[in-house]
């Protein structure tokens, strides 16, 4: 698996939290347990929250900033708090992108994620979806500003093959993709084309699908029995032994901990495949409906 | 909860099984707040033709018919680009189009029922007031159900739905009735045999592009796209 390093050249533990709908003290327990890699959105409204918390957990001397990996990501989302305003920017039939170029919603974004989350730099800026009218634009810009915006990592979310064929021109590749990987949708050609290119997958609501009963399959009990872990320490691990870091989301403590302590063993290849095997390319969010013509 | 929260909740629950809630405010399109299928074979889209034309029962496939009634060919493209994830590649899409394919009026024109289950960016002159309006009466209908309609919706339980049985002696009068009173009025067609309007000429032109569009959108996704004419009455 490809390695992410935090600014002090430390390891990032493949285990990173999800933050949709998470609280300050999530964000402090997973901190406290050894979690580094922390990623938000700005559409998820919770950057000024997260960067309070940090703020105060500097403070306290737990972590220093380059200890961290911070991720954040540009939507087409325009609300900060109130009402979702999807679909505002990135569309060609919005008002709002015959008045502004791609280049000013970008930078104005970006620099408001920083000042939200009280940072001068940022460890990893992820284009949230391939908004068909934009994507291609909206990851050259984010090529030529990178540098000047102190951003360290440039990746994408929610990309498959396609998508990366279109960028595949630019001056630069990306270096994460995040994605929803679940065994019942493994999304195997996406998977293997970020390994064959060197591209960092990372999973989102990986335990989603666990949760909501919809992985009750024998081979992940047999998995949980052999290695003395729990199933849905058995699906975060088939992640990472695929190539992905998951970055599973809670706001209790225990759970956070259960899912962190997925780095003390590895499931064999031929596992990995059994679970693979799950696949019936199901998707609790589709994709197309978060982002039309995906 | 409260006794009044209660009857309030089955008041609307009665209110969202009435005609005004199905077919008048949120036309033919409750059934896309229930879709959950992945890897659908076939689809088809399209107007009321289309909407009425295909019938997936007994058919062993995976199919769903996301045709809706008067329906424009844009937001036929909308709505295939919003449900595309539910489809496996090489899905069958076929899109049902009729003379109303190119429509009289403002194509980018998005009536309520669209916004219980389009994207934003899919909705032409999107209104977040006008959201947040159509999911109250999404959710709370019995607040805008209008009491002149009580009458024909308690009729029609007791009654059932009437259905009208046309005649085969009554079919050539009928299509006459439609295409020389209806048809031709809206379309502005004086007499069959002239040229086309610039005004149909530019409502073709514009139902082509889209047209393009869903075809380009189709290989894309590797989707097989077969276009045709339902019949219409």
């Amino acid at each position: 698996m490809i390695q992410l390093t935090a600014q002090n050249g430390a390891l990032v533990p493949a285990v990173g939290l999800g933050t949709f709908n998470v609280s300050p003290a999530a964000v402090r327990s997973a901190i406290e347990i050894g979690y580094r890699l922390i990623d938000t959105s700005d559409d998820y409204a919770n950057e000024a929250m997260i960067g309070e918390e940090l703020e105060n957990i500097y403070k306290c001397g737990i972590i220093s900033r380059e200890d961290l990996f911070l991720q954040t990501k540009v939507s087409d989302d325009a609300s900060f708090w109130d009402d979702p305003l999807n679909g505002v920017y990135f569309w060609k039939n919005s008002p709002f992108m015959q008045r502004h170029t791609v280049e000013e919603v970008m930078r104005e974004k970006i620099h408001n994620s920083k000042k939200r989350l009280q940072t001068d730099y940022l460890d990893s800026v992820l284009l949230h979806f391939p908004y068909p009218d934009y994507f291609v634009e909206m990851w050259d810009v984010l090529c030529r500003i990178k540098k000047e915006e102190n951003i360290r990592y440039i990746g994408v979310s929610n990309f498959s093959q396609r998508h990366f064929e279109a960028l595949s021109k630019e001056a630069e590749k990306p270096s994460i993709n995040q994605t929803y990987f679940s065994p019942i949708g493994s999304r195997q050609d996406v998977c293997d084309y970020c390994n064959d290119n060197g591209i960092l997958m990372m999973t989102y609501s990986p335990l989603m699908d666990y949760q909501r009963k919809r992985l009750n399959y024998p081979i992940v009990d047999e998995c949980a029995k052999k290695y003395n872990k729990t199933p849905s320490q058995i699906i975060l691990r088939w992640n990472i032994d695929r190539g992905s870091i998951p970055c599973p989301k809670s706001n209790h403590k225990m759970r956070l901990k259960n899912n962190f302590e997925v780095l003390d063993f590895m499931l064999t290849s031929e596992e990995v495949n059994k679970i693979s095997d799950l696949n019936y390319d199901y998707q609790y969010l589709p994709e197309s409906k978060y982002c039309p013509g995906i | 909860m409260t006794i009044k929260k209660k009857l309030l909740n089955k008041a609307n629950a009665l209110v969202k099984r009435t005609s005004w809630y199905k077919e008048t405010v949120f036309n033919g399109c409750t059934k896309f707040w229930r879709l959950k299928d992945f890897n659908l074979d076939v689809i088809n889209l399209g107007s009321g033709a289309s909407f009425h034309a295909f019938d997936y029962t007994d058919i062993k496939l995976k199919c769903f018919n996301m045709a809706l009634p008067s329906q424009y060919l844009l937001a036929d493209y909308e709505i295939l680009k919003n449900f595309s994830s539910h489809l496996r590649s090489g899905a069958t899409v076929i899109l049902g189009t009729s003379l109303f394919s190119l429509d009289g009026y403002d194509v980018t024109y998005f009536d309520d029922r669209y916004y219980t289950f389009l994207y934003p960016s899919s909705i032409w002159h999107f209104s977040i007031q006008r959201l947040k309006k159509v999911k109250d009466i999404q959710l709370n209908p019995l607040r805008y159900f209008p009491v002149m309609q009580v009458y024909p919706e308690v009729k029609k339980i007791i009654l059932g739905q009437k259905t009208r049985h046309i005649h085969e002696s009554e079919f050539e009068k009928n299509a006459k009735w439609w295409i020389e009173d209806c048809w031709a009025k809206e379309f502005s067609i004086d007499d069959f045999e002239q040229p086309m309007s610039l005004r149909n000429k530019d409502l073709a032109n514009q139902a082509a592009d889209i047209m393009i569009k869903i075809k380009n959108f189709c290989l894309e996704k590797n989707f097989r796209l077969a276009i045709i004419t339902p019949p219409i009455s």
